[in-house]
């Protein structure tokens, strides 16, 4: 079994997101346990989990936290932070480092370290109005490219299309990388936080590298996250040294696709793979491998 | 040493595109070029990609400057020409035209081998970029303290061939030059050469461009545009081996795309991207690391400037007059900037934006809800699964806890 997708679409008649959470939860933590018996030297930890009890005024939703066997500049494992709880009708995300030092720029007024300047907090909207909505929950094991994704469709509009968790392995350095994006229409609303191992430092993003949808419409892999490199958190706003990075890149089940709209929508190009739209800005989940034959390009 | 790094310097007063001097930078040029189609051309995976001269500053007979090569292929060759020229009264070189220079080609077979055209001959059917080239000539008035330096990069190991011209004006007023760079090269997953030019534009010039060409089965044309949302100009972020879908439109109207397009990737050594913000001297960057030197090929601008990657260990061994551009003095250390390597591309792979039924089904359709993983079972009421076949994913995504039991959307009624 490589991969696993359960459906937990609601009818949305007696519906609430504290009852969605908690189910989400309890299949986050199976996964999260065998994930940390295979990831042995970094560490996934729920800190927070949702609040079965929560009212539509309460918080509910996660704290996730991923203690790395990276160290910091200041020798202490780098501890990466994620945030989504949905408070009334707001879904809100905030990454974060769990470390301040050698932190010298900017944040925020609680003290939360963000990954970048510019990748602070994103939110969207979720209608309390009973609604059906779809909503999926998949995860692999597969040593080297494990992931947990959560995603739900409150209707067509990109709107209320959301991946509220995606913690996956970076491709490039092994490390997690924690991500998340809100129904939002913004196209740049994902936040993702890891570390990278070629510059020393956080690693944050706000969208998938991909193109815009007056090009051709593309299923593109590796999916590559658009590092958030403008004035780095670890340096003053000014005079920091030039940075070599390297990509940030999600696991092969996953792939950019350039439109927006249209989660839950299903896809079957030639080479006999098959994607699953998630979220509102052009995450792809596979949920059939190609066909080995598949030819070889021109 | 396969990877080469290397440059000759022309002092103001010698300095002129304009001329076909056999110590100028014209013929200087084509003879660099020569010397590394000759190595690249001897190699097995080249036989039926040579390279070659059609042109140069040698046949230059009246008001064009410039070279013609032409790219070997296995079906067709295809001709590729940077040429400065007069057009009415913009003269060759003004630092603040749009139109001194023009970037073009056409398939070989277009071609009229006559003295037309400056001597550069005639197409029947070509493409053309209008681009620009500033300080050509120190011997003419107002340029006279303007020197310039010829830089050659090239590869020749085997699958990843690479020859990339650079040209860099100095002295005058920094903000007028032109600093651009050419450069051929082997991508995996075609056969053919692919060709970028990167004509940067800084803030006293009207445009600038980054004119792709490349192969796709028999045809060779301009790649999409894609580069400008692949490099992501988001603060002086600069990219490199970025893969490109090279396609063109004639499937598109019949929504399918059945035969996986070859993937471009652009040359490792080129990082492209913005560096518009503040941080880089405007023209003569440098970033020096443990591991190499990063040299600015183009320069400070709002479209895209490009940097040469020289790691340590690179060849810069060439006869006199070429030597090491690390010796040159005109580099300045810089900081501010991003680079970011990226890793080979996987595949892309090309579906129509609009539903097709075939290929692309939308979540809020009975089509589409019936392809649905999850719900295309539902709705048939067997596991049969969106594909017919019988198995469709279930088989990958098979194994999950059961669903719940109330208050599920799908199916309705039970």
């Amino acid at each position: 079994m490589s991969r696993t997708l359960i459906d937990i679409s609601r009818q949305g008649t007696d519906t609430t997101w504290p009852s969605v959470a908690v189910e989400v939860n309890g299949y986050l933590q199976n996964w999260l346990s065998a994930a940390n018996a295979q990831v042995n030297q970094h560490q996934l930890r729920i800190a927070t989990a949702p609040n079965p009890i929560a009212t539509a005024a309460d918080p509910c939703g996660w704290r996730v936290e991923a203690t790395l066997a990276q160290l910091t500049p200041g020798g202490a494992p780098a501890v990466l932070l994620l945030e989504v709880f949905l408070t009334g009708t707001t879904l809100q995300i905030r990454p974060g480092i769990g470390n301040s030092e050698p932190f010298v720029g900017a944040d925020s007024q609680q003290g939360w370290v963000y990954p970048a300047a510019d990748v602070g907090t994103s939110s969207g909207s979720w209608s309390t109005t009973p609604l059906p909505f779809t909503a999926q929950v998949g995860w692999s094991l597969t040593p080297g490219a494990e992931y947990f994704v959560f995603t739900y469709s409150q209707h067509r509009f990109t709107n209320r299309q959301a991946v509220p968790l995606l913690i996956a392995r970076d491709q490039v350095s092994g490390h997690w990388i924690l991500a998340a994006s809100p129904p939002s229409t913004t196209t740049d609303a994902l936040r993702a936080v890891s570390w990278n191992v070629r510059s020393g430092q956080p690693a944050g993003s706000r969208t998938l590298l991909r193109e815009n949808s007056s090009t051709p419409i593309q299923i593109r892999q590796p999916a590559e996250l658009v590092l958030a490199t403008t004035d780095w958190s670890y340096y003053e706003g000014a005079n920091e040294p030039a940075q070599f990075w390297e990509p940030l890149i999600v696991p092969p089940d996953f792939a950019a696709l350039n439109l927006s709209s249209g989660a839950m929508s299903y896809f079957k190009p030639p080479d006999g793979s098959e994607w699953l739209a998630i979220g509102g800005h052009g995450l792809l989940l596979r949920t059939k491998d190609p066909t080995p034959t598949a030819g070889p390009t021109p | 040493m396969t990877y080469q790094v290397f440059c000759q310097s022309f002092a103001p007063g010698s300095w002129k595109w304009t001329g076909k001097e056999p110590a100028g930078v014209g013929l200087q040029l084509d003879a660099a070029f020569r010397a590394f189609a000759a190595l690249v051309n001897a190699l097995p995976n080249n036989a039926s990609t040579p390279l070659s001269v059609i042109r140069s500053h040698a046949d230059a007979t009246a008001n064009r400057w410039g070279y013609t090569w032409q790219l070997g292929h296995p079906v067709e060759p295809a001709h590729i020409w940077f040429l400065t020229e007069t057009t009415g009264t913009v003269p060759q070189g003004d630092t603040q035209s749009s139109s001194s220079a023009v970037f073009g080609s056409a398939l070989a077979s277009t071609f009229t081998n006559n003295p037309s055209n400056g001597g550069y001959g005639s197409y029947s059917n070509s493409t053309a970029y209008g681009t620009g080239l500033a300080y050509l000539d120190s011997t003419a008035a107002g340029a006279t303290a303007i020197g310039a330096i010829l830089l050659i990069a090239q590869d020749t190991t085997p699958g990843q061939e690479f020859f990339c011209w650079a040209l860099k004006t100095h002295g005058g007023n920094d903000d007028l030059h032109r600093d651009c760079c050419h450069a051929l090269y082997k991508s995996p997953g075609t056969t053919g050469w692919n060709s970028i030019a990167v004509f940067p534009r800084t803030s006293k010039q009207f445009y600038g461009q980054v004119v792709l060409h490349g192969y796709s089965g028999s045809r060779f044309g301009g790649l999409p545009s894609g580069i400008s949302s692949s490099i992501h100009a988001n603060g002086h972020q600069l990219r490199s081996r970025i893969a490109l879908g090279h396609y063109d439109f004639t499937l598109q109207a019949q929504g399918l795309f059945d035969s996986p397009p070859p993937l471009i990737q652009l040359p490792a050594p080129l990082f492209i991207g913005s560096t518009s913000i503040r941080g880089a001297s405007t023209h003569f960057g440098k970033v020096t690391r443990p591991d190499g030197v990063m040299l600015q090929l183009g320069q400070r601008s709002t479209d895209r400037d490009v940097w040469l990657w020289v790691p340590t260990g690179a060849s810069h061994d060439q006869t006199s007059p070429w030597s090491s551009p690390l010796a040159l003095s005109h580099w300045r250390e810089c900081n501010e900037l991003h680079f970011i390597s990226s890793l080979p591309p996987q595949g892309i792979q090309l579906i129509t934006g609009t539903a097709d039924f075939i290929r692309h089904f939308p979540a809020m359709s009975a089509m589409g809800a019936r392809q649905h993983p999850q719900q295309g079972p539902l709705l048939s009421g067997s596991g049969g699964g969106g594909s017919g076949s019988g198995g469709g994913s279930s088989g990958d995504t098979g194994g999950g806890a059961a669903r719940p039991s109330t208050g599920l959307l799908w199916p309705r009624g039970t």
